[in-house]
């Protein structure tokens, strides 16, 4: 496969606070990308920086084996979709959709064939002479996904575009926008805050930490083998430690009173702070002063009832330091 | 809207709000229109007549001030809103610091009367600008310096206009430069919009209400004003709202009924100028408010 | 990359170049003018005066009518600007956060004044006002100035209880605060830049009416513009430029004067 995209020791400041610290990354051709990190970690200021919106302070940014770090936005082939669907709201659905075809100075009849056929991909043709003021949420961010798509972008970046969403919703069109993005062959990258949505979009999974992609890779491994404990925090599902990760379903809360067995191993004692369920198993909130995890129990527990979190001792897995095949530990 | 909570009921505490600005507007625009209308319409002694049309209209005089009035107040207008579209747009960065917002209300202290003063000052035949194009030798003698005050067309009062509008004009247009969302502008830019699309497509639909409705202000403002051309005008031809004054004004009680009507035109030509923009942009801006996606 | 950090220099540069631009054409002219009023001798061709003196602000001083209509402009001024704020606030906070039957035609007549030239009102109003005897007095030229200003009071107004919003007034409502307190601690504080800008506005436009004035005081009642045409064909030029700097100044000094009481105002109200 080809390298689409190559972004070479980038760095990005803001008034002395770096931002963006030395990200080297690529893209191969027709792959879908997700970057999941706390708000903060800089995911955002790196698409700005990929869509030309914002300029770089060092590094360089190749498309196509060309540097782009000098072109301006209008002139990338990338294009960038925000987390609000920011549709001109003087302007029809086919309008809107058709606004960059015709910056790209593209004959009418096609310009409105394509956005026709865009916007019966996205199931919204017969909207197509609404304003955007007419729509709901969700119909809005997939006129925005359609407006994007149209221009056939070498790259196409999604900014949590699911966020504003409600929480169905938003599951729905996980589906369906990359159901998309796989039929018209576009190479996506895409930046979440949340962990199932990052691992159910990416063929490829980053998680990115103070500026810094802290582990790449193939989504379950990233969830099941975490590379660090910030790494486990941000993606992770079951606890981390200091010294390792115990996946959830190694995970057992036991009431203080039962000691555990011989074999098993407290790491943490807590309180239940609240029940829920979780692929049809009953799980329970276990917090502590430093934090909370979810862990299923073998009894029936309640709110309030003190526990201790156990584990065999082999169970828990010690971070990888070795350097990765992207060269990446730091 | 019935609900009653505690004494009164909204609609009790509505009227209670508007009544004493609705009962004040009314008596001075209703009543004062009214009075103006009518005695448009009679002669000194109270008989009815036209007349007082009949005679605007035969009136070259009449007209060549009409003309002027409206040329004025249009040019004037055209130029505030140029230059002061361009001024927001290139400073509303910096005038989000209230220091720097200050510096636009400082021209918008003093009367128009004391701008006029200003324009004359230093745009006269012997005025600064006039003695700095001597001092470095562009200008031979202060003979040849242009008329630009107190001449027939009137470029003193459109400066003077102009020159006190620019900041109202950035006034008005800067609380709509904050509201814009400027992320639409980087919609554009990665959609492969260029600068002006940006313009195009994002601010200007924002700033058109504002815009049409600063120029309606500033028109039948411009065309309604008195001191500026008292004090920069010429005789012949005079602006309407001047010749209506010294109608009104100067012994020759039956020269009253000319000056309502003098001023009446201009003020219906305002009305219809205002009616016919705010309606058209009402729909628009509508679908802006409910179009905003937040 | 050096490209487009030469672009954003660009920018920075244009904006500069701008700001100087707005510097020199909007406040130098009030330089030149305080200038102007403290020189002697400044004529064509000169670009600077030949010489200081304060001569043109004594005789300013001393002259009686300019003190006696002095006082008048302010009595007018301020009275315009109470019944500004009386009338707006409570006009503003109607048409702002409340729905109801014939809104558009109350809110199109309250703007009206703006379209409706000022001269042709107050002649109409003249004679009426003649009869009841309120022209040729104070009381009568406040009743027209009203007309200039309250439209842009109550638009000032509006502009600012939308973005205030009205959640706040009913939290405070909630925390069992009644209409006066209500307005005092939340609206006022809140309000406080629409109200300056309500107060500097009209006390300005009120500032700059002749006609209005001359129609309705029948040159009984003497304003600071009554006595500022005569000055401008008198020939000293000094005088005239104090005496202009002087409208620029009275703006000044009242909404000082205001400042320091609002402040004191929200400070009593808003103790612990």
């Amino acid at each position: 496969m080809n390298q689409l995209l190559q972004c070479r020791n980038i760095y990005k400041k803001f008034s002395n606070t770096s931002i963006l610290q030395n990200l080297s990354f690529h893209l191969e051709e027709g792959e879908h990308f997700t970057v999941v990190g706390p708000s903060g970690c800089g995911k955002s200021t790196l698409l700005r920086c990929l869509a030309g919106l914002e300029s770089l302070d060092e590094g360089d940014i190749y498309l196509r084996e060309k540097s782009i770090v000098r072109l301006r936005p209008e002139n990338r082939s990338v294009v960038l979709m925000f987390q609000d669907s920011l549709l001109f709201p003087h302007l029809t659905v086919l309008e809107n959709v058709t606004y960059g075809l015709k910056r790209k100075k593209v004959s009418k009849t096609e310009r409105v064939r394509q956005a026709e056929r865009m916007l019966k991909k996205v199931k919204l043709f017969k909207w197509k002479d609404a304003f955007p003021h007419e729509l709901s949420g969700g119909q809005k961010q997939r006129v925005s996904l359609a407006r994007a798509l149209v221009l056939k972008p070498d790259l196409l970046l999604l900014d949590e575009p699911f966020s504003s969403l409600d929480a169905t919703l938003r599951e729905s069109l996980r589906g369906e926008v990359k159901d998309l993005l796989r039929e018209e062959g576009i190479t996506s990258l895409f930046i979440t805050h949340d962990r199932d949505e990052a691992i159910e979009m990416g063929d490829r999974l980053a998680v990115m930490f103070e500026g810094r992609f802290i582990q790449i890779g193939h989504p379950y491994d990233v969830v099941t083998n975490p590379s660090s404990m910030e790494s486990a925090k941000i993606i992770g599902e079951g606890l981390a430690l200091e010294e390792g990760f115990i996946p959830i379903s190694k995970l057992k809360a036991i009431p203080v009173q039962d000691k555990p067995s011989i074999q098993d191993f407290t790491f943490v004692s807590g309180k239940v702070s609240a029940i829920t369920v979780k692929n049809n198993i009953e799980c329970y909130r276990i917090s502590w002063e430093l934090g909370s995890v979810l862990a299923m129990s073998d009894n029936r527990l309640v709110v309030g009832q003190e526990v201790l979190l156990s584990a065999k001792r082999e169970e828990m897995k010690k971070y990888s330091t070795q350097k990765d095949q992207w060269g990446l530990a730091q | 809207m019935n609900g009653r909570i505690g004494l009164l009921s909204n609609n009790w505490k509505i009227s209670l709000y508007l009544l004493p600005a609705f009962a004040i507007t009314l008596l001075l625009v209703g009543y004062g229109t009214w009075s103006a209308v009518a005695q448009s319409f009679q002669t000194i002694d109270g008989e009815w007549t036209i007349a007082t049309y009949a005679e605007l209209f035969s009136s070259d005089a009449f007209f060549h001030s009409l003309k002027l009035t409206f040329r004025v107040a249009i040019l004037s207008t055209l130029l505030s809103l140029v230059i002061g579209l361009v001024m927001t747009r290139m400073l509303y960065e910096l005038f989000k610091v209230s220091t720097w917002k200050l510096l636009v209300w400082i021209p918008m202290l003093i009367p128009h009367f004391v701008a006029g003063y200003l324009v004359f000052l230093f745009l006269s035949q012997s005025g600064l600008l006039s003695s700095l194009l001597y001092q470095i030798g562009a200008l031979e003698n202060r003979a040849n310096f242009p008329v630009l005050v107190q001449e027939e067309f009137g470029i003193g009062i459109i400066l003077t206009y102009v020159w006190k509008e620019v900041p109202f004009v950035i006034l008005m247009l800067l609380p709509v430069y904050y509201e814009i969302d400027h992320r639409y502008s980087e919609v554009v830019r990665t959609l492969g919009g260029s600068n002006w699309d940006a313009f195009k497509t994002v601010e200007l639909p924002w700033l058109l209400p504002v815009l049409i409705e600063t120029s309606v202000i500033l028109v039948a403002f411009v065309a309604s004003a008195f001191e500026i051309p008292y004090l920069l005008g010429v005789t012949r031809p005079e602006m309407l709202p001047v010749r209506a004054y010294e109608w009104f004004y100067n012994g020759d009680w039956s020269k009253r009924p000319l000056a309502f009507s003098a001023m009446i035109l201009p003020g219906v030509i305002a009305l219809l100028l205002a009616t016919l923009s705010i309606g058209a942009v009402q729909k628009h801006r509508l679908r802006m408010i409910k179009g905003r996606s937040r | 990359m050096r490209l487009f950090l030469k672009g954003l220099g660009k920018r920075e540069l244009a904006t500069s170049f701008m700001l100087i631009l707005f510097i020199i054409l909007f406040i130098l002219p009030f330089v030149t003018i305080g200038l102007k009023s403290v020189s002697v001798g400044w004529r064509w061709p000169a670009l600077l005066p030949s010489g200081l003196s304060l001569d043109a602000w004594r005789s300013i001083m001393k002259d009686p009518k300019l003190i006696e209509s002095l006082v008048t402009t302010f009595k007018v001024a301020f009275l315009v600007v109470l019944l500004n704020l009386l009338l707006a606030i409570p006009a503003a906070r109607a048409l702002s956060h409340y729905m109801f039957k014939g809104k558009s035609i109350i809110e199109g007549l309250l703007l009206s004044p703006i379209l409706i030239p000022g001269i042709l009102l107050a002649m109409g109003l003249q004679f009426t006002m003649i009869q009841f005897g309120i022209a040729d007095k104070v009381i009568g030229v406040v009743f027209v100035h009203l007309i200039p200003t309250l439209p842009y009071a109550i638009r000032v107004m509006r502009a600012g209880y939308e973005r205030m919003g009205s959640s706040l007034y009913e939290q405070a409502s909630v925390l069992g605060a009644g209409l006066f307190t209500r307005f005092f601690t939340i609206a006022l504080p809140l309000l406080l830049p629409s109200i300056r800008s309500l107060m500097l506005l009209t006390f300005v436009i009120s500032l700059g009416q002749y006609a209005l004035t001359a129609i309705i005081g029948g040159g009984t009642v003497i304003t600071l513009p009554m006595l500022y045409y005569p000055y401008f064909s008198s020939s000293n030029d000094a005088v005239i430029a104090g005496f202009s700097i002087l409208f620029a100044l009275l703006p000044l000094l009242f909404i000082g004067f205001v400042e320091v009481m609002m402040r004191l105002v929200i400070r009593a109200v808003n103790r612990v």
